[in-house]
């Protein structure tokens, strides 16, 4: 009852996520509280490699298991913030690009391949890659209309990124669920390689 | 001299100063006092993470936190004291977001320390933002009912959400708040700010 609930919800809710998500990632600033949350909440959205590392978090949580289900989505929007207070101080952090793209390659690899390294692996690999988008957000954070509600949006915006990629995680139950999330995270580390090289 | 460096950092001054909002046009002044927490980015994260630390260990938290929030509240919105920053409160709220990610338990008193304190910072900012022409006492009045309105309802949330998926959710929350809170703190230091 419960897995055709949810099985209901998850492809209409990926299709959606998908169909946002389907524009190129553009600088943008709202006006006031409004604004400044519409902008940051969809900063993450709008952008592929964002979105393609978001997802793959929360794809690797899923099949790492309790409790780096719920682990993984924790480490990153806190290590995301040190990176984001990084760029809003003015920290130069080389590559950062290279590094949003690196990391839709690794984690789409380690979907790919379903692996389950011991969890501080699994955290550290993540909290990595976390301080490259937080620095790229950050960056953004001080031109933005409202900085508070920029903020709420672009954290709530990441991690609804990560609960779509749990969603589609949970499917690992199933046999062809592993297949279509390994799929997933091979598509998502080919996307990697495309951001990377500058094809996409 | 690492004290005296600590509270130079946490009270802040104004590096940030208090974000001014419209008051709502048609509603009145007590309902603009009750919309106050609600369109204050700072003062709602805040007691949404007040309210995740209360709520998470509740009742045992609750039962002083709520009554000391009420009351320390009452008190700083009747008694004026020099404005402080907003940024103050996301100091308070990354502490709590924190605590609330590792499910910290600080018995009965940590939850209602932090209430007192975001009590008192939210009074100070409410009696800041009342602009001249309004009248003070509904709008405080409503600021007061607004804000423990709010913290009640996160505060019960968390405790329901604690008792289902092992009270991940308070926890993701928690982190939310946390990087939400570090990221404003850090915008405050940022050059120009």
């Amino acid at each position: 009852m419960n897995n055709s609930l949810s099985t209901k919800f998850l492809l209409p809710s990926i299709v959606c996520l998908c169909a946002l998500a389907a524009n190129p990632a553009m600088a943008h600033e709202g006006a006031g509280v409004i604004g400044g949350f519409a902008s940051g909440f969809m900063h993450p959205i709008l952008g592929w490699d964002h979105v393609a590392a978001m997802v793959a978090v929360g794809l690797w949580g899923a099949f790492l298991g309790a409790p780096g289900i719920w682990l993984l989505p924790i480490v990153f929007p806190l290590v995301m913030a040190v990176g984001g207070a990084m760029g809003v101080a003015g920290v130069p952090l080389p590559a950062v690009e290279t590094g949003i793209a690196a990391s839709a390659v690794v984690l789409g690899i380690m979907v790919a391949l379903g692996a389950r390294p011991p969890l501080w692996v699994a955290a550290i690999i993540v909290g990595a890659f976390a301080i490259f988008h937080g620095h790229a957000h950050g960056t953004e954070l001080p031109a933005a209309a409202d900085a508070v509600s920029y903020a709420v949006g672009f954290v709530i915006g990441t991690g609804l990124l990560h609960l779509a990629g749990i969603a589609l995680g949970m499917t690992t139950r199933w046999e062809t669920g592993k297949v279509a999330v390994r799929a997933a995270g091979g598509a998502i580390a080919v996307a990697g390689l495309a951001f990377l090289t500058g094809v996409a | 001299m690492s004290r005296l460096l600590f509270l130079t950092v946490f009270l802040g001054g104004g590096v940030v100063s208090a974000r001014a909002h419209s008051p709502v046009a048609g509603v009145g002044e007590f309902y603009n006092g009750m919309l106050h927490p609600l369109l204050v980015p700072a003062q709602l994260v805040t007691l949404l993470a007040l309210g995740l630390v209360v709520g998470q260990h509740a009742p045992k938290s609750s039962n002083i936190a709520l009554p000391a929030f009420v009351f320390v509240l009452l008190a700083a919105l009747a008694i004026p004291t020099p404005p402080v920053s907003e940024v103050t409160l996301l100091y308070l709220a990354l502490a709590c977001g924190l605590a609330a990610v590792l499910a910290f338990d600080a018995g009965a008193i940590g939850p209602a320390a932090f209430a007192v304190v975001v009590a008192a910072i939210i009074g100070n900012t409410v009696n800041a933002d009342i602009p001249s022409e309004q009248s003070p006492w509904l709008l405080r009045a409503g600021s007061a009912l607004g804000a423990t309105l709010i913290l009640i309802i996160f505060g019960g949330v968390a405790a329901l959400l604690k008792s289902r998926w092992n009270g991940i959710a308070t926890r993701v929350l928690g982190s939310w708040v946390a990087a939400v809170a570090l990221m404003i703190i850090a915008l405050s230091f940022a050059p120009g700010a």
